[in-house]
């Protein structure tokens, strides 16, 4: 290396590190010192570089070496994840866009993936984000979502609409689309950023490719890649929105994108403000001479961009005009845009947010305006401080306020009377509450990875319900209304809401079992309260009877088991009193169905804490399978209909389980597993569908299992494994899905048992880790916690198979301690003492085991302990025997015990007499 | 699909870590066979994206040599730069392959503008790059290695370090950043100034 060519390395090496600025005063000082023929060298070196830098000139190199990741290209013909992948549409920096086939629905979608070389902990997030935006966007000019995931290898993917067309600038131009058609179109595109800001999200990189107009001149708004929710915002640092900056395209960036500023809503309007200049003109608001990105940044914070009018009127030859976006027609026609036009971009354009226009919607609202001939905004520059400014300062991650505050934030700045601001306020908070409860609820429900964002709407219309409340005074309508919202509160934080149709499926909910509870004690209140102003009233009565059953669903997961046979007691005769005053009636067929399946559940179902009165449970179970039969006959289309009858025959299975009728089980579990394989063919991207599915398999697995078919039983646990990891992977926040992935975990461990001993243990880790998040957040969750200890009872019993006595022990008392704070809470549980007497049994036998081994004093000790632990599980048979809660399956187990302490009694007078 | 022995491979390396230079042409012959293989099957089902299928092959290359994991890490340095160079060579052979089928066809000429081609092709022309690349192997080797091991290699700085100071060149992760800067710098313009001369 010469010693110029080090000289001019090291003077490169500083000056590149500095900030532009003084990049300069850095090398006019070393020209001084060395002579300008070095320093010019430098120069055109950092010139160089940067222009290499803005156009990605070898930044990434051309391979990866991380060849140990799979590589993700997936290839055309290929089947992914029940798609057919026809072939890569797009690629960008972090994802790849496939276009697919779906089969079972005969269309065609777009599915993203991250390149698999590129998962980093900041790109696996950023994907996410995007997910969980689209998840919350449902907007006709917003490319829809229709799935998310992750491949079995942890490949997060998703599903969208596929959306065939143009990019908007190509689109006006080959069309050559007038001035108005241009504007109506370009007012579409505001209504889905508009929608999007609602939502509190802000998409940070609109631009006509982003922007794809269809056959039907539709636009529709994709790649919410780099999009923010709102509240985010504050948490993001500077530096992270400065290297965002050279992910997006520099020239529909906003000044305070390029300067690393906080970004709000107005920035969209600033990127919109381009879109429109440019579509109107053909050309980019700003004259560059070269696309560094010093230049570019330079530009958008100083350039004052030229009126639209008088840029059409340009000569051409400048090199920030594009090809692509050229008029057809050479010059164009600059009087339409003179005047208003040329104010409303400008105005879009402003380099200070707060003087832009306050919100999209307003942006849009002038070009209408302007469109009919009406006076526009944009001439009263200063209108919208006021209402920027209070979004700076309220960037509260609320999504309520928010939308408060953007429906209504113009009237209240606006109404000057008091009282009419109050009574409109009350009526519009109503109607929000409503359509956040009620709307967004819905319409996100069935979406994979919505729980966080449902949690919050949840949280914000809660606070508003009780503020309303307090107002409600004896308005009949209103009360009945607020009760509803209390109880679609209850069904998203942790229960299953009585709704009528399809509702034996588990929806997604939030495993906030005491949230829920008070939720629906505040529903019952009012509902009382309705039912004693209008006691005549049907809807009034079906609506109490109903709340009964919500308030007695609850009950069935914290236990104690009377408590829901006392609220479904409630309910029944008023059900069936105007069922049979209207025999016809399905709505009130399918309640009563579930009635009648929920009350099967308490009295006698293994699954839940129950009071173990098999025959009664049997009985309304097979009221509730034919009320459903006959719905499903009057319905034979509704998927609905069908996942319920598919829930009755699972618990007819799990109640003939449990009273050892097996293969009558087992035929009840494989019409189960029938359903729900049509329900998942017929409406793939619907998670309930599918997490029913997977609990089939699993107890088809378990049946298999009892009656000795293993390898059968293992493939069954194997497919629904793989079914609940996808679910959790979609929604990590769901608790229901977790709970069901331990137990497929769980019983994959006792499938794979001591044939591969690492393999099963390692699946009981994982099932008692879950079960430990779990119960960690929601302690007052009894079938969490049973099924934490019923883990144990498993672990401890393969540990005994696998031949490891001691830590056999362990696992059991570690159960043993995990199920008596059940027993202790709720004496009546009947299944968490079943598991107690069997975790004491598992005890009892391990010992005995033990005793066995040993010699000597040791060996007293383990038999002493052996009959200790079958003694307290002899005790708690034999009071479940009295009681008449001992299940048929276990009719034998108090004399099995009996002739285990027997046993212990034989070997203990023996030692004795030693 | 081509196997790569990766058991004569490292016999070949560890020959050549015990001083035989005949082991390197050796190795660089047996890894340039097999890559030029997987380059044919490629190119008979030649997409319109020539990039994409080059990174692919490279892809499918480091997957079957990452058997190579349990060589030490000077071994595995050693072999990584010139898996680095016989890629460079391997991938440029192909695009002039690629280049001459198509003139041979008579491909159209493209009407864009200059300064659109630039922006428009995200991928780098080969030739001309592997050309560039000489030009500054003459004027500086060693920026011209590192910008061969980062690109074609797909190396990092921290990694380009490893490599280079096996082959006893020690030099700081700072020097070997600015050397990538410095490089892309020139080639960039020699590129541009390249395509200036021959569209213009």
């Amino acid at each position: 290396m010469s010693d110029r060519e080090a000289i001019v390395d090291e003077l490169f090496g500083r000056a590149i590190e500095l900030e532009p600025a003084s990049r300069e005063s850095f090398l006019a000082a070393e020209a001084t010192r060395l002579g300008p023929g070095l320093v010019d060298e430098v120069k055109a070196l950092l010139n160089d570089h940067d222009e290499a830098e803005a156009n990605s000139f070898l930044r990434r190199p051309l391979i990866s070496t991380e060849a140990n990741e799979p590589t993700p290209t997936l290839k055309a013909g290929q089947e992914f994840e029940g798609y057919q992948i026809v072939g890569l549409i797009a690629e960008g920096g972090m994802g790849e866009v496939y276009l697919a086939e779906d089969k079972g629905l005969a269309r065609q979608v777009a599915i993203k993936v991250i390149k698999g070389n590129l998962k980093t902990k900041e790109i696996l997030r950023r994907f996410q984000s995007e997910r969980q935006i689209l998840a919350n966007l449902q907007h006709p000019n917003i490319a829809q979502l229709f799935e998310a995931g992750a491949t079995p290898d942890g490949l997060p993917f998703f599903v969208m609409e596929f959306v065939e067309g143009q990019p908007i600038d190509k689109f006006a131009n080959e069309h050559e689309l007038s001035v108005t058609e241009t504007l109506k179109l370009f007012r579409a595109v505001c209504s889905a950023v508009s929608y999007a800001h609602q939502n509190l999200v802000v998409h940070r990189d609109l631009k006509p490719g982003n922007i794809i107009v269809t056959k039907e001149r539709e636009p529709k708004l994709l790649d919410f890649g780099i999009a923010k929710l709102l509240h985010e915002a504050d948490a993001e640092q500077p530096d992270v929105t400065a290297t965002l900056f050279r992910v997006m395209t520099p020239e529909y960036a906003s000044p305070e994108q390029v300067k690393g500023e906080p970004i709000t809503t107005a920035t969209d309007v600033y990127s919109l403000g381009v879109l429109l200049y440019e579509l109107l003109t053909g050309r980019r608001p700003y004259k560059l001479k070269r696309r560094t990105t010093d230049e570019i940044t330079k530009a958008i914070c100083e350039q004052e961009p030229e009126k639209p009018s008088a840029a059409v009127t340009r000569e051409h030859g400048d090199t920030e005009t594009r090809g692509e976006t050229k008029p057809k027609s050479g010059i164009r026609n600059p009087k339409p845009l003179r005047g208003d036009l040329d104010n409303i971009v400008l105005k879009a354009l402003r380099k200070e947010p707060e003087r832009r226009y306050g919100s999209v919607e307003q942006f849009s609202e002038d070009i209408r305006r302007h469109l009919e001939g009406l006076p526009i905004l944009a001439r009263k520059a200063t209108l919208s401080y006021r209402t920027s400014k209070f979004i700076k300062r309220n960037k509260i991650g609320v999504a309520a306020a928010a939308l408060i505050f953007l429906t209504l934030g113009g009237g209240i700045v606006a109404t000057t009377i008091e009282a009419r601001r109050a009574n409109r306020r009350f009526n519009d908070v109503r109607r929000l509450a409503h359509s956040v409860l009620f709307d967004y609820q819905d319409a996100i429900a069935a979406l994979p990875g919505s729980t966080a964002v449902r949690q919050r709407l949840v949280r914000d219309g809660l606070d508003y319900l009780d503020n309303l409340s307090k107002e409600a005074g004896s308005d009949t309508s209103l009360l009945r209304e607020l009760a509803g919202a209390y109880e679609k509160l209850m069904a998203v934080q942790g229960g299953t809401a009585a709704t009528g149709r399809g509702t034996l499926l588990s929806t997604s909910n939030l495993g906030d079992t005491r949230g829920a509870m008070e939720s629906e004690r505040k529903a019952l209140a009012i509902r009382e309260r309705v039912f004693a102003l209008e006691p005549n009233n049907k809807d009034v009565r079906k609506e109490l009877a109903l709340c009964y059953l919500g308030m007695g669903g609850l009950y069935v997961a914290t236990g104690p088991p009377d408590k829901p046979v006392e609220y479904a007691r409630k309910a029944m005769p008023t059900l069936e009193a105007l069922l049979a005053a209207d025999p016809r009636n399905e709505e009130l067929q399918s309640y009563l169905s579930d009635l009648y399946f929920g009350m099967a559940r308490v009295l006698g179902s293994p699954g839940v804490p129950n009071l173990g009165d098999t025959q009664g449970a049997l009985e309304y179970a097979t009221k509730a399978q034919s009320l459903s039969e006959k719905l499903v006959a009057s319905h034979p289309t509704s998927l609905d209909y069908r996942a319920t009858l598919g829930s009755v025959h699972n618990l007819l299975g799990l109640i003939l389980n449990g009273s050892g009728k097996l293969s009558e089980a087992l035929e009840h579990y494989q019409k189960a597993l029938v359903i729900d394989q049509e329900l998942v063919k017929g409406d793939p991207i619907n998670t309930s569908y599918r997490r029913e599915l997977a609990i089939q398999l699993g107890n088809v697995g378990s049946m298999l299992t009892k009656m000795g078919d293993k390898s059968g039983a293992l493939e069954n646990f194997k497919q629904a494994v793989v079914i609940y990891d996808a679910l959790v992977a979609a929604d990590p926040n769901d608790a229901d899905i977790r709970r069901n992935d331990a137990v497929g975990y769980r019983n994959l461990g006792a499938a794979v048992g001591t044939s591969n001993r690492a393999e099963a243990l390692a699946h009981f880790h994982k099932a008692l880790q879950i079960f430990a998040e779990l119960n960690g957040k929601d302690t007052n969750n009894a079938d969490f916690r049973r099924q934490w200890a019923f883990t144990y009872l498993a672990l401890s019993r393969f540990q005994s198979q696998a031949d490891d006595l001691n830590g056999a022990v362990d696992s059991a008392l570690q159960g043993i301690k995990i199920d008596e704070v059940l027993v202790a809470a709720s004496p009546t549980n009947a299944s968490a003492r079943n598991t107690l007497a069997q975790l004491d049994g598992q005890l009892g036998a391990t010992h005995a085991a033990l005793a066995a081994r040993a010699g000597g004093a040791r060996q007293t000790e383990q038999w002493h302990a052996a009959k200790e632990a079958y003694q307290k599980s002899l005790d708690i048979y034999q009071d479940m025997k009295t009681k008449g809660t001992l299940s048929g399956a276990d009719a034998g187990k108090p004399d099995e015990i009996a002739k285990e302490i027997a046993r212990c009694d034989a070997a203990l007078a023996v030692s004795e007499k030693r | 699909m081509a196997e790569l022995p990766p058991r004569t491979v490292t016999q070949w390396l560890l020959k050549w870590h015990e001083g035989d230079q005949s082991a390197l042409n050796e190795l660089t012959e047996l890894v340039y066979a097999d890559l030029h293989r997987l380059a044919q099957n490629y190119q008979r089902n030649e997409r319109s994206d020539h990039t994409l299928q080059a990174t692919a092959l490279v892809h499918e290359a480091y997957l079957q040599l990452h058997g190579l994991q349990h060589l030490d890490w000077k071994s595995r340095s050693h072999f990584i730069g010139v898996v680095a160079q016989v890629m460079r060579h391997v991938l440029v052979d192909h695009a002039r392959e690629h280049a001459a089928q198509k003139r041979g066809g008579g491909a159209i000429n493209l009407s864009l503008s200059r300064a659109e081609r630039v922006l428009a092709e995200s991928a780098v022309d080969l030739v001309a790059l592997d050309e560039a690349l000489e030009r500054l192997a003459n004027e500086s080797p060693r920026k011209a290695k590192v910008v061969e091991l980062h690109y074609f290699g797909g190396l990092s700085a921290k990694e380009i370090v490893e490599v280079l100071s096996a082959g006893e060149t020690s030099v700081s992760q700072r020097t070997v950043e600015s050397d990538l800067q410095i490089a892309r710098a020139k080639l960039h313009r020699w590129l541009r100034d390249e395509k200036e001369s021959t569209h213009e």
